[in-house]
Formats: structure tokens, sequence, C-alpha cells
């Protein structure tokens, strides 16, 4: 039996405070009652989430096909190392720059976008997901020095609760719990500005494009800033998932962010759900945790033994992804939640109010 | 004492040092070309890229090593194959023998997990076929991982196995890997213009609503597409691991190249595919040695020499502009 | 259409004639600059003593005495019993712990740590609540360690599963001290991140004793934690020689010949056996591997006279064939020839230098000591692997038929199948007949040194393991550390050649003895040591 409520009513907005109140004080309560370790990881869950956020934006929503992404995630990794180690940038100051260092290589990869379509444009995207290893171990420029080169690079200052953390009770020795904070209020904001991009024109405009690009041409969408803007908007999204990596861990080196990155990315996506907001935070909780979990699995068929540890881990990840694409085709958000929104909760339309004056009506 | 990251020009070194690029691009070409063509053929039949196109065609090289190699020698599989007559093959016979496997397997995982007949997206369809390669490649890697094999010599590629060609080395592996994709092309041709099959084939990606009017049915064409796309993949492998080793990430690279040669081409012609091949294999090797681009980032150069072609023509060498309807 | 392939190609030639006979060198090396760096150079002092790696001077002089040896001469009386080889170990074993005593090593009460020659640790720095007997109270003794087991690099993770049967066979004999061993792995995937992130999960769940890493990011990510957490970073994976930094880092130790020793080798031989003005070729891996080795012969050849140019060409790790890469430096007629790269790549580089001609014009070819394994890497590249020249770390590779009769390396393989390994897989031989002696060796001390087994005494044992005959490294290589003095295990090695006929490595001359001559390293990023 659903429950039924009208939009913007007060049972509704009643609901949804309560909802955010329970989501709130969950989100709380786990940066507490997880280990240390494991709060280290959830980071890393957010920080791929506001990643693959990115990415949805220009695949999901702008219907681009980029498959290229690791290579803005390192981009703003390295520049938050070299300016946090090098220029003793404060890890604030940092974001501006990683953004937008990385819109501006973002906004690059959009001009053969505008020339080139579908499959031709994932071919060039991977290459440049490929190629951006290499890139950073090159000398010229000190770029090499800047990224650490082949072996990496410590940021030596971490970030660690002081004055105002400290009396909030946070502690140096579990520095995750106190960025658990910080970066989450990063994902909020995030989660909301692209919210509200997307119900925005520009965002109605990307989804055009997505669409019917010629269409949207017809109806006055300028197609090459409109590109070039969402390209470098999921950018300039994974450059800053490269710096609250860099902040978190300590440490950037370019074995993190290959090419398998990227397809990792994307398979979180498409697992979560292309074009839902919510997908982007399922997913990221696969390519985070199900792989660990994966790891640890050992099972003994009697006959061969299912060890996690190896390949096992890809395979599983690959059935999971078949699975989806069969019974979830829109990926878990997509296609539950409107199951959810029929069966369990439905949101009807607002009832316009009658008009008072029925007269006019025979 | 100097440093160079690269050579600098002298004279009749030029010329012949030259014309090596050109031919060792020649093999490269030759895999990237075969492989290209399978992808090209698959797209042809579906519409769609398959992206694990490299690991179904890596399958079939690891059978054909296992039906090559004596049960003793550890490889998954060569116990089991030890008990069929003959066994260990020789390497020509198990080679196409796993081909053939590899047709199949393409066609039952096309039927079992892509069923992609038309009607998913395109999203959809890429997003089975990224499943596919996560799958195909971590079995491959579970079986036959751990250490990269010897694939055998499919043709004799020893130190002194080449023909002089004006002091650069044409050598027989390129000549012999040419002849096989040739041959294999001209099979596939000739599989499209002679045969029943083939030529419904050719009505349904020419013009697909009209043939199934006719009664063409796509399900069984498809699986055709795939099984060739399979078989021409192997064949890949095997020339690319005969040459080097058979490793669970030989074909990681290739692929891409690939990918960039059928994009060159256009997606659906297979002449198309073979040039595109060529073309990135000669820009892999051209242009890092002349344009002092890092040979470790090779990947650039045929990024950017498909750019330059996608600039001019967006839908390849050989593409056809599909027609749009608004 | 016609009009504009016309103009491509036309455009296309074009280019390439303009670019070739100028595109070549780096903008950096543009040919005015030159004589003013060479004459700099000359004039400059002779570079610092790097870090990690003998000087120039004496890594020649020990080159020439070790090719003025016979290579049977150098082995001294050595046990031909196993039984043999147990008392002298538990002689040599004894010998240190009666040095402990003498010297006064050990944890003091106010907890400052003496060690030899200066080694110090002050665990008063130690985060409170540190343990110098964590997870001993019931018996096991974890080794935690991280390693890539999937992905491209997974064939690393067989030294662990050799590794893991060692200590199996260990427990078979009763274990150690009264303990039992197990060796837990964590795969990282070769990602820094992950790396990291499993150590968070084992400093604070599992807490193992000591731990181990691989790779040098890798080690790199977490050598920070290791030293401020208070646990042994035992053995590390990885040949860069910044774990030689007992003063900073004095948690963390290496064991193999670190790559700047090896590069520093192939420049003696090179200065001892070819004449003046070699040209020398250099195929590099783009990686830590690859760039490492460069990075120390480049820092060679730009003080030496003896050569006259190194031409690098870095290749793509992931890359199916490396033709065009070879292809590039045949064309400069090398002299030497050296392969610095590592995994399958060993192989293509053998092969397609031997395709391009250039086993047969030039001098000597040289393959890296990660390429050593015959089963995996030499036997595969056929005929073209022989005559090849290695600087092979002095290890005794345990799939070369030759060590079939060798009483310990068939023992160990032995040992190695029955407890579930693979003696066909050379880097298990190399986790089992290789590491996992010392890691037993390491133990057994620590045992008796006052505490027993403990944190701070397994540093005192590997900071004092001043003597070790270990039958699988080759006769006379001199395998010890000496706290502050010696900070790496391994600093000697053969320089062998391979034999295809007789697949096995024939030893030339006797071993390079380079045993406390490189100094410490302490490594700071972007400058070196």
């Amino acid at each position: 039996m659903a429950i039924v409520v009208e939009r913007g009513s007060s049972k509704h907005r009643t609901h949804m405070m309560i909802l955010m109140a329970v989501a709130l004080a969950v989100l709380i309560l786990a940066a507490f009652i997880l280990p240390e370790y494991q709060v280290g990881r959830v980071n890393r869950m957010w920080a791929m989430a506001i990643a693959i956020m990115g990415l949805n934006l220009v695949l999901g929503y702008g219907g681009l096909f980029a498959l290229g992404h690791s290579a803005f995630i390192g981009l703003g990794a390295f520049v938050t190392a070299w300016l946090v180690q090098d220029l003793n940038f404060d890890y604030w100051m940092v974001i501006p720059f990683s953004m937008a260092s990385a819109f501006a290589f973002g906004s690059l990869l959009a001009l053969p976008a505008l020339r080139i379509k579908g499959l031709y444009l994932v071919v060039i995207t991977i290459a440049v997901a490929v190629v951006f290893p290499s890139l950073a171990k090159i000398e010229t420029f000190g770029i090499a020095e800047k990224t650490g080169g082949a072996n990496g690079r410590i940021i030596d200052e971490k970030v660690i609760p002081t004055g105002l953390g400290k009396a909030l009770g946070f502690t140096e020795t579990e520095p995750a719990r106190y960025r658990y904070f910080l970066i989450l209020a990063m994902v909020i904001v995030v989660t909301f500005a692209l919210r509200n991009l997307l119900n925005s024109r520009a965002g109605r405009a990307i989804i055009a494009i997505r669409d019917n690009e010629t269409g949207a041409a017809v109806s006055g969408v300028n197609l090459v800033r409109q590109k070039v803007f969402t390209f470098g908007t999921s950018a300039a999204l994974c450059g800053l998932s490269g710096t609250i990596l860099a902040l978190d861990k300590g440490f950037v080196a370019e074995q993190d962010f290959l090419f398998p990155l990227a397809v990792e990315m994307l398979v979180g996506l498409v697992i979560g759900g292309v074009a839902t907001l919510g997908g982007a935070f399922i997913g990221a909780f696969v390519i985070v945790f199900v792989k660990e979990f994966s790891k640890n699995i050992n099972i003994d068929f009697g006959i061969f033994v299912l060890d996690g540890k190896g390949p096992f881990s890809a395979l599983i990840f690959g059935v999971i992804l078949i699975v989806v694409t069969f019974f979830l085709p829109r990926g878990i958000v997509g296609s539950l939640k409107p199951k959810f929104m029929q069966k369990v909760y439905r949101i009807d339309p607002k009832v316009p109010p009658l008009p008072d004056d029925l007269s006019r009506l025979s | 004492m100097k440093t160079h990251r690269h050579y600098s020009c002298s004279g009749g070194v030029f010329v012949t040092l030259f014309l090596q690029r050109i031919l060792d691009g020649l093999f490269n070409g030759s895999i990237y070309g075969a492989l290209a063509v399978a992808i090209a053929i698959s797209h042809r039949a579906t519409g769609r890229v398959n992206l694990a196109q490299g690991e179904i065609g890596l399958f079939g090289g690891y059978v054909a090593l296992a039906l090559a190699s004596p049960a003793a020698s550890f490889v998954a599989g060569a116990a089991l194959f030890s008990n069929l007559p003959g066994h260990p093959f020789n390497l020509w016979v198990s080679t196409l023998f796993a081909v053939l496997v590899s047709a199949l397997l393409a066609v039952v995982l096309q039927r079992v997990v892509m069923r992609d007949f038309g009607e998913s997206t395109p999203q959809r369809a890429l997003n089975r076929s990224i499943a596919l390669l996560i799958c195909v490649s971590a079995v491959i890697s579970s079986q036959w991982g751990g250490r990269a094999r010897v694939f055998g010599q499919l043709f004799p590629s020893g130190a002194d196995d080449y023909l002089n060609v004006a002091g650069a080395r044409l050598r027989y592996t390129t000549i012999g890997a040419w002849v096989v994709v040739i041959v294999a092309c001209g099979l596939v041709t000739l599989f499209m213009s002679k045969t029943k099959a083939g030529l419904s084939f050719r009505a349904l990606t020419d013009n697909r609503g009209s043939s199934i009017l006719v009664g063409i049915q796509p399900k069984k064409l498809m699986a055709i597409g795939w099984g060739i796309s399979g078989a021409l993949a192997a064949l890949a492998a095997s020339l690319a691991a005969s040459l080097s080793l058979l490793d669970s990430s030989l074909m990681f690279r290739t692929l891409i190249y690939a990918l960039a040669a059928v994009t060159l081409g256009g997606f659906d012609s297979l002449r198309g595919a073979v040039v595109g091949g060529i073309i990135v294999a000669q820009a892999q090797t051209l242009v890092p040695g002349y344009l002092g681009l890092p040979t470790e980032m090779s990947i650039v150069a045929a990024l950017m020499v498909l750019i330059a072609v996608l600039v001019f023509r967006p839908w390849g060498l050989f593409g056809q502009r599909p027609v749009e309807r608004v | 259409m016609r009009r504009m392939k016309k103009n491509f190609a036309a455009l296309a030639v074009v280019a390439m004639v303009a670019a070739a006979c100028g595109g070549g060198d780096d903008a950096s090396d543009a040919p005015a600059d030159e004589p003013a760096a060479e004459e700099e150079a000359a004039a400059e002092e002779p570079a610092e003593d790097a870090g990690g790696a003998a000087s120039e001077e004496d890594t020649a002089a020990a080159v020439e005495e070790a090719a003025n040896e016979d290579a049977e001469a150098s082995a001294e009386e050595l046990p031909t019993t196993l039984e043999g080889w147990q008392e002298l170990w538990a002689s040599q074993r004894a010998a240190i712990v009666a040095t402990a005593a003498e010297e006064g090593w050990g944890l003091g009460d106010d907890g400052i740590l003496v060690g030899p020659a200066g080694f110090t640790i002050d665990t008063n720095e130690c985060p409170e609540g540190w343990n110098n007997d964590e997870g001993l109270d019931d018996g096991v003794i974890t080794i935690g360690v991280t390693t890539a087991t999937s992905g491209s690099l997974a064939a690393y993770g067989n030294i662990y599963t050799g590794l893991g049967a060692y200590f199996d066979w260990i427990n078979d004999q009763g274990g150690i001290g009264g303990y039992t061993f197990e060796v837990d792995v964590k795969d990282d995937e070769y990602v820094a991140t992950k790396t990291i992130e499993a150590w968070a999960e084992f400093f604070q769940s599992v807490k193992p004793l000591v731990g181990h890493t691989l790779g040098s990011p890798n080690t790199f990510s977490v050598q920070g934690e290791f030293n401020s957490q208070c646990v042994p970073q035992v053995m590390v994976s990885t040949g860069h020689q910044a774990w030689g930094d007992p003063e900073n880092n004095p948690w963390t130790t290496g064991y193999q010949l670190s790559y700047a020793s090896e590069a520093l080798l192939w420049g003696a031989w090179i200065e001892a056996n070819t004449e003046p003005g070699v040209v020398v070729a250099g195929l590099v891996m783009d990686n830590d591997f690859g760039l490492a080795y460069e990075q120390a012969f480049q820092d060679f050849a730009d003080n030496s006279d003896h050569i006259e140019s190194f031409e690098i060409v870095r290749h793509d790790p992931a890359a199916a064939t490396l033709t065009n890469e070879v292809t590039t430096l045949a064309a400069s007629n090398p002299d030497v020839f050296i392969s610095m790269t590592a995994g399958n790549p060993c192989v293509l580089a053998i092969q397609e230098a031997a395709r391009a001609g250039i086993t047969e014009t030039a001098q000597a070819y040289f393959t890296p000591s990660v390429c050593k394994s015959i089963a995996a890497y030499m036997a595969p590249a056929g005929d073209a692997a022989d005559k090849w020249y290695i600087i092979g770390g002095g290890v005794k590779d345990t799939t070369d038929s030759k060590y079939a009769d060798d009483l310990w390396i068939s023992y160990a393989n032995e040992k190695l199948e029955e407890f579930g390994g693979d003696a066909t897989i050379s880097l298990q031989g190399e986790g089992f007949a290789n590491r996992g002696l010392v890691w037993e060796q390491i133990f057994r001390i620590a045992a008796e040194l006052e505490g027993g087994i403990n944190r701070t005494n397994i540093m005192l044992a590997q900071r004092g393991f001043a003597e070790f005959s270990h039958p699988g490294l080759l006769d006379g290589i001199v395998i010890n550390m000496n706290g502050n003095d010696d900070a790496y295990f391994i600093e000697g090695s053969d320089i062998s050649q391979f034999d295809n006929a007789a697949q096995t490595w024939v030893q030339q001359g006797g071993t390079i003895d380079l045993s406390g001559l490189s100094p410490n390293c302490a490594w700071v990023a972007g400058e070196g040591c």
C-alpha cells in the first residue's frame, strides 16, 4: 500500500525533513562508529562520488561519450601536490586552482567533441586517459618534479584538526574522521550545485543537446559554448575529486590515475544509474567497498576455490555490471527509484486550486 | 658527453632508418588492421562497438596455446586437450582451431550476454561490452595468468629471418602476417558477396528496415557478424603473440590502437579498417621518430593522426555520414 | 577528396623531411650548449658520492678486482650437508647475539634502543599505546604484506606465495621461539592510494608485528607511517636506494642490490672493458624501475669521459611490442646496449635487439637484474638470449638447471613444492629460497636476543646482521648490515653472461664486493639523496 503525498504539502515537507534528519544522523554517526581506516575508505568513496558526478554530467546528462576522466582526477591531484608542497598553498586555496586547471583542460577536450561525435569521441578520450600517466613523467617544464614522477610524491602538510577542530573533539591520531566532515561538506555543496545546474536553463540546454542536437541548435542553444561548458565543468568536478584524494591520502603517484580508473568510474556510474543524482553515490560505494569486500572472499567449493585475491575480484565486478544491465537497465537508482516512487511512496503533482468564480466554465 | 633522446640526422642512415620504420610499422599494421576489421564487422552487424573484441581474441590465443602445449607444461586446458589424439598439435592447426573456438565464444556471448538485437540504447550496449571486457579478461587472468608464455613461431622470427630491402629488414613475420590478414579479409569478402548468408548480411547492414521486411533474420546475422569478428580477433591475437609472448595484458593496448584504426577508417568499412590499421601503425613509428614525440607516448601519435583525419572527415576516411532525422 | 589527399601527402613528406634532420635532439641539449656543458663538467669537482651506491672509484676498483678472480676461487670452505649449513648458520647467529650482549645493544629502560654503529631509535617518540610485543600474546606472529596480486603486475604476488610456503614450513618444524607465523597478504593493485588504505587497516585492526611492501611508490607512500607508528618495514621489495636511511627512517630496510648500484656497475664494466668513445643505448621502461636505472646511469655517463653518448628511448610499460623503440636505438649504432625494463619487456627487448641487428654489431648487451629468471625471461627469448650480460644482483635463479644438484636450491625447491608452491616459477623460488631464509634468520636472532622476538629486536637483528653465508646467493656475495655505517643488505653482485646452449648464467670472474661502501641515502623527493 503506497504512501501518497502531494508535492509541496505539509505532509510532504515533514517527510522530507525527517528523511534529511535521518540521513544527516547516519552520516555523522558513520564518521564516529566506523573504524578509522574504514573512514579513510569512505573519504575515497566521497571523492569518487564527486568524480562520478562529473562523469555523469558529461555522459549521462550531456550525452557525450567521454571515457577519459581519470586524467582529470590525476590533474587535480598533481596540481594540489605542487601547490601545497612547493608553493605552500593552503589546502582551501588549492581547490579553485585545481578545479580551474581541470576545467581548462576539459574545455580543450571539448574541441574535438564539437566536430566528432559518439563513438569517435570515446576513442579520443580513451587515448587521453591512456597517455596521461606518461605525461606526468616527462621532464620538460619540471613536470616530473611537480608530480613526483614515477615514484610519486609525499605531501608533507597533512590535513589535521587544529583549534576549532580539536575543540569539537577531533584528534590528530584519527585525522580521517576530521577530513570526513570537510569532504562531506564539499560533497553536499557539489550535489546541490549540480542539482541546481541541471534544473537551470544551462542544465536543460545540456540535456537538450543530448536528446536532440539539431533540435537544440534550432531552439537557440549555443552548441559550442554549451559543450565546452559541459566538458569543462565535468572535468572540474574530477579535478576537485583529485584534490580531495591528495588531501586525504597525503600522497600522489601517477600509477593511481591509470586508464582502468576511468573504466571503474564508468562501471560505477552505470551500476548506480546514469543520469540520476543518487547514482553517483551508489556507484562510488560499489567501486570502493564492493571491490575491497570481494578481495576478502575465499570460498572453497571443493573442486575449485573462489579466491578474491587476484583476478577474481575483477570478475565479480564484471558480473555485477552484467547483472545490473540485465535486471536494472537504468542502474540501481534509475530502475529502482521509479518503482519505489510508484509502489512505496508516491508524490503526486500539486493540484491547482479551483478558481473561485466557476461561472466562466459554462 | 651528449645525451640524446633521439638520434640525429645523417644521410644514408636516414633512408635506411626511414624504410626500417615503415617496415616495422607494417607488422603492427597487420595486427591493428585485423582487430579493426573484427570491430568493423561486428559494428556492421549490430551497430555497436564491441570493446571486448580484443579479449575474445586473446581467449582464442590461449586456447591455441593449450592445444599446442604438452600436458606437462601446466598450461590450463593442456591437460584436458591431451585426451585428444594427436595432442599436442602443430601450432598452425592449433591456431586455426582456436579461431573457430573464438568465433563460437563470440556467438555465445552475443546471444547470451549482449542480447542486443537492435532495441537497446548504444549506452547499454557499450556498458555490456565493457562488462564483457572485464569478465573475459578476469577469466583469462585467473586461468592462464601467473606468467607470460611462449606462443611459438607461426613464421620464422629469428634474428636472421628477413629480406634485405635497401638496408632495411623486411621480416618474414611481417610478410606472413599480411598474407594471413589478406587471405582472411579475402575470405570474408567472398563470404559477403557470394554466399546467401553473406549477401543477407550486407543487405541487413545497408538497409535494415527493408531487409527485415524481405524476411532476413537479423538475429542470425548478428550472430554471424560476431562469429566472424571473434575469428579475426583470434587471428590478431595469435599473430601478435607469435612475435612476442602470450600474456594476459597483450590486447589492452592493441585494442586501443585498433579502435583508433577503425575510427579513422569509418566504423562500417572493412577497407577503412585495414587502411586505418596501416595508418595508425605508421603514425606510431614515424611520429615519435621524426616529430620529437617521446616514444612512451606513442599513443598520442595515433591520437594526433586520428584527430587530424576526423577534423576533415568526421565519419572517417571511408565512413558514411549516418542519416539523421530531426 | 583526391586533391586533399595529395595535399596531405605533400605536406606530410615535407614535414617529415624538415623535421627529420633537425627535430632530433631535445631542446635542452641544443648543440650550441654542448661545448660549454662539457667544459663545465670537466672543471667541476667529481660528483659527490650519491647515496645508495658506492662511489665510482670504489665500484671501478671492485669490478677490476673481481675480473681478475676466478669464479670458483672466491668460494670459501662451505658446508656440504644441510646439517653443516644449519650449524654454520647457528654459529653465525650466535656470534651476532654475543656481539649484541657485549656491546649492550637493546632497548634500555629509558626507552632508547641502542644498536650497532650508532644506530638508535627513541621509542619515547612512538605513539601512545605502542607495543613492542604487538600481537604476540596469541602465539602467532603476523607479517603484513601489500603487493599487487591482480592487474598486469600480478606476477610479483608469486614472491609471497613462496614466502608464505616458507613460513608454513617453519610452522611445520615447530615455529621459532615458540611462535608460529602467518603471512597476511593484501592486494594493493600497485596503487599507492590503496597501499595507504591497506596499511591503515593493518595498523588499526590486524596489527601485524612487522610489515613488508612492494613497489617504490607504494613503499614511499607508507614509509612515513611505518616510522611514526614504530613498526618494522622489513626488506621491502624495491631496489630504490632510499631505504638505506637509518637516521631518518630507522624502521625501514631494503634488501636487494639497489638500482643505482647496478647502473654504476654497468658503467664500471663499460669503462673496464671497452675503448673510450663508447655509444651506449638504453631502452627504458617508463615507470619507477626503468627511470631509476636511467637516472643513475645518466649521472654516471655525465661524469664519464669514456662514454661519448647515452641514447635513451623510453617505452610505454604496457606496450605489446618494442620494435619501433629498438629500431630507433639501433640507428645510433650503439657499442653497448642496456635494457632497463622489467616483466615481459625483458623478453621483448632481447628478441628485438637481436632482430634489429644490435647483438651483431654491439660489443656487449645487458639485461637488468630483475630480468634474470631463466624460466620466465631468458628461455622464452630463444636463441636471441645468447651472450647477454647481466649484473645479476648475486641471486641464484632457482629455475637455472645448473642448480638442479645444488644442495640448497634443490632442497628448497622440494620444500616449496611440498608446501604448495610451484618451483617452476622463479619468483616463488625467490620468495622461498632467497628471502625466506633471511627472514628466518632475522626471527631466530631476535628470539635469542634479550626480550625475545619483538619489534626492536627485529630491527637489531637486521641492523646488526654481521655475517651470514647464504646458499641461495652466489659464493662471495656478502649480505650484511651494520647500523648507521652500512644500511644495505646486499651491495655486491656477479657479472654473468648467458649461455644459450646450456641455458644457464655463466659467471664472469669473481663476485664484485662493495659491501659497506654505499653511503646512506637521506632521500628528498626531487633532489635525490
